[in-house]
């Protein structure tokens, strides 16, 4: 298995809430601070990465957000802007772009919006200043991820000959290239998150050429509290009367939580971990909140132990 | 006061529309809100997305279909004269079924087509287009006082709403003259100030002339469909729109949550549409700093640990608290829906009761 830092284009993706594009920052400061020069990807969103860069301002073109990393959001129309001008002349390009039937047909065609952002992402893998050493692409929610990850290979289907063709087929064998691509996904110690994840990585496994060899779990609560702990407090509340036992009620409702999280997270992680061939990271669970830049920092530490290795 | 608008909603709403972004219990709350309705006397259907298997195993839906199945409710309920049914949802299946049932001798040569093979399975507008097909038919059909939408997730929940015109928008007239042979009357003055000749050139030259040619198939052969995709989707919009349709935005009580449900809450409104109830599912707020003095006076092992434990916890509704604060600073309180985090999964009807329960006195 290449390790993770000596890749050149790593997508990440997981169902929407599982905390993807705050890992995708964490593992985009872990390369940072290994020296690489990182280009993130965020997909046809608005900027939410940039909050966790001190409030970066993030566009199309991209821009420098830490030492060492790059951010920029593909959104389809940006997208499709730079590719038309890329085969047509500025004027007969604007003249396309501000039709409005070509733009609702641009819009709504088949793949077309993912097609022109993967031909964005091959222009980047492509440019020499600064030069990249990794791309990491924070991909739409996981419904999306198979879809969006077979478009270099269906427009390589539907298009067979033509200029598009060649530039998929160019995307499409790097993100096939088991020592240059992989896919991350990003899981939650719950019962359907873990379902979800699964899922996607059969799927993937079976439909997708760029290989899926880790998961990161979010969010795991390790508590010291068990079922006998909860079955003491809600006996010393049977004893009580009035607020007290309220106050106690309260207690064992709060016990009943820690010792469901002990057990489901724990039974959450080990069935990732039966999964073939998956390496498991784990992030804990942060109750108090830390600013942006810290948990991304803190994060980053955490899958250094894992996914750091020369 | 709180309870009898609660009631209200479920009383006469033909159609509830949840919806949320990703992870916030939106299919479990879906159907929590059905039951509610149907022990209450209605004739309801909830229309899911993939349920998590236990949950659809609790409403009794093991075998996984495109059709409505009762749910059996005799357990909780022997009296009630209310039914709920279940129906999952498969996008994939359903376009092929609305392309078989419309386009009568052209169907197969639309199936077969690589570009609908590639729109059906792949077009990102799909699975929330084939969700208001679905409710279309089901709506139309009367069987149901009542239907309970759980919407697909979606980065931006917007992207539901908009999907009739997404997809109807593929099959405008204009485009797809575009891809028709020349009509021999036309004048030369609109051969040349076609744009499509402009866009096709453009086409072909990325795409190929073979790519070209198949588009062309494909747009010549959904032609026929045409008519009923736009009249079935302007319809729907109609639904949508109707005072019987209630919009339910799910979050959690998480300050960047109630932040982006204000956001979509504003975004709705500026396309005329306007949401009824606002859920926060799995709220921490009742987890007090205070409690926690009571573990003082107990003589156990376990007090240190449930202690540094409940600190958690408190946290936690530090956060809820100040992210309520937020909403009810937005939103008239009794819009509001407060449902406590629950220290379990829901696994069966009576746990689907119980958090049902949440939404009619708060």
């Amino acid at each position: 298995m290449t390790p993770l830092l000596d890749k050149k284009l790593v997508f990440i993706s997981g169902k929407g809430g599982v905390g993807k594009t705050t890992i995708c920052a964490g593992l985009a400061r872990m390369a940072a601070a290994r020296g690489k020069r990182v280009l993130i990807c965020e997909i046809d969103t608005d900027a939410y990465m940039g909050r966790l860069f001190g409030d970066a301002a993030i566009g199309f073109a991209p821009s420098v957000v830490a030492p060492g990393i790059w951010a920029c959001t593909l959104k389809g129309d940006d997208c499709m802007s730079a590719f038309v001008h890329r085969f047509v002349p500025a004027r007969v390009a604007d003249l396309i772009l501000r039709n409005k039937v070509a733009q609702v047909f641009f819009d709504s065609a088949p793949s077309v919006m993912e097609a022109v952002i993967f031909d964005q992402i091959s222009t980047h893998c492509a440019n020499r200043t600064p030069g990249w050493d990794i791309i990491l692409i924070d991909l739409p929610a996981s419904g999306h991820a198979v879809t969006f990850l077979n478009v270099p290979k269906s427009m390589v289907e539907m298009v067979r000959v033509g200029e598009l063709a060649a530039h998929m087929e160019r995307v499409a064998r790097l993100a096939a290239d088991p020592g240059k691509s992989e896919l991350i996904l990003v899981s939650l110690p719950e019962e359907m998150a873990v379902n979800e994840t699964l899922e996607l990585l059969e799927k993937a496994r079976a439909k997708v050429a760029t290989p899926v060899n880790r998961v990161v779990v979010n969010g795991v609560r390790h508590p010291d509290v068990t079922r006998q702990d909860v079955a003491e407090l809600e006996a010393l509340a049977e004893t009580s009367q009035g607020e007290p036992r309220e106050v106690l009620e309260r207690l064992a409702y709060g016990a009943r939580i820690g010792a469901f999280w002990r057990e489901q997270d724990a039974e959450a992680v080990q069935r990732l971990k039966a999964a073939p061939r998956l390496t498991v990271t784990e992030i804990p669970f942060f109750f108090t909140k830390k600013n942006d830049t810290e948990l991304v920092r803190t994060i980053a530490g955490h899958l250094q132990a894992t996914m750091g290795a020369p | 006061m709180t309870s009898e608008t609660s009631t209200f909603m479920l009383d006469q709403a033909r159609l509830v529309v949840c919806v949320g972004t990703g992870g916030v219990g939106k299919t479990t709350t879906s159907a929590a809100l059905a039951l509610r309705a149907a022990l209450s006397g209605r004739r309801v259907l909830v229309l899911t997305i993939d349920p998590a298997k236990r949950l659809a195993n609790a409403m009794g839906l093991d075998n996984l279909g495109n059709e409505p199945q009762r749910v059996n409710l005799a357990a909780i309920a022997p009296q009630s004269r209310g039914t709920l049914d279940a129906m999952m949802l498969d996008a994939t299946a359903s376009f092929d079924a609305l392309i078989r049932r419309t386009a009568g001798e052209q169907a197969g040569s639309i199936l077969n087509n690589r570009v609908y093979r590639v729109m059906a399975d792949h077009f990102a507008g799909v699975q929330e287009y084939m969700a208001l097909e679905r409710l279309f038919d089901m709506h139309e059909s009367r069987r149901w006082d009542l239907i309970v939408l759980d919407t697909p997730p979606a980065q931006n929940a917007l992207d539901f709403f908009t999907s009739p015109q997404r997809v109807s928008a593929m099959f405008d007239e204009r485009i797809m003259r575009w891809f028709l042979p020349a009509e021999a009357d036309a004048g030369l003055f609109s051969r040349i100030f076609n744009p499509g000749v402009v866009v096709l050139k453009l086409l072909s030259t990325i795409g190929g002339d073979a790519f070209i040619r198949e588009l062309s198939e494909f747009f010549q052969a959904v032609r026929i469909v045409r008519a009923t995709f736009k009249e079935r989707g302007d319809k729907v919009a109609e639904i949508l729109q109707a005072a019987s349709t209630h919009l339910v935005v799910i979050a959690s009580p998480d300050p960047r949550r109630v932040t982006e449900a204000i956001e979509f809450q504003d975004n709705l409104a500026r396309m005329g549409k306007k949401l009824s109830y606002f859920v926060l599912n799995r709220s921490f707020h009742r987890f007090r700093p205070t409690d926690i003095d009571a573990l003082a006076a107990i003589e156990s092992p376990m007090k240190q640990r449930v202690s540094d434990f409940y600190a958690n916890l408190v946290a936690l509704g530090d956060r809820d608290r100040a992210g309520i604060a937020r909403l009810s600073g937005r939103i008239e309180h009794d819009r509001i829906r407060l449902v406590p985090v629950f220290g379990q999964d829901i696994h069966t009807i009576d746990e689907l009761q119980h958090l049902a329960n949440f939404f009619v006195k708060n």
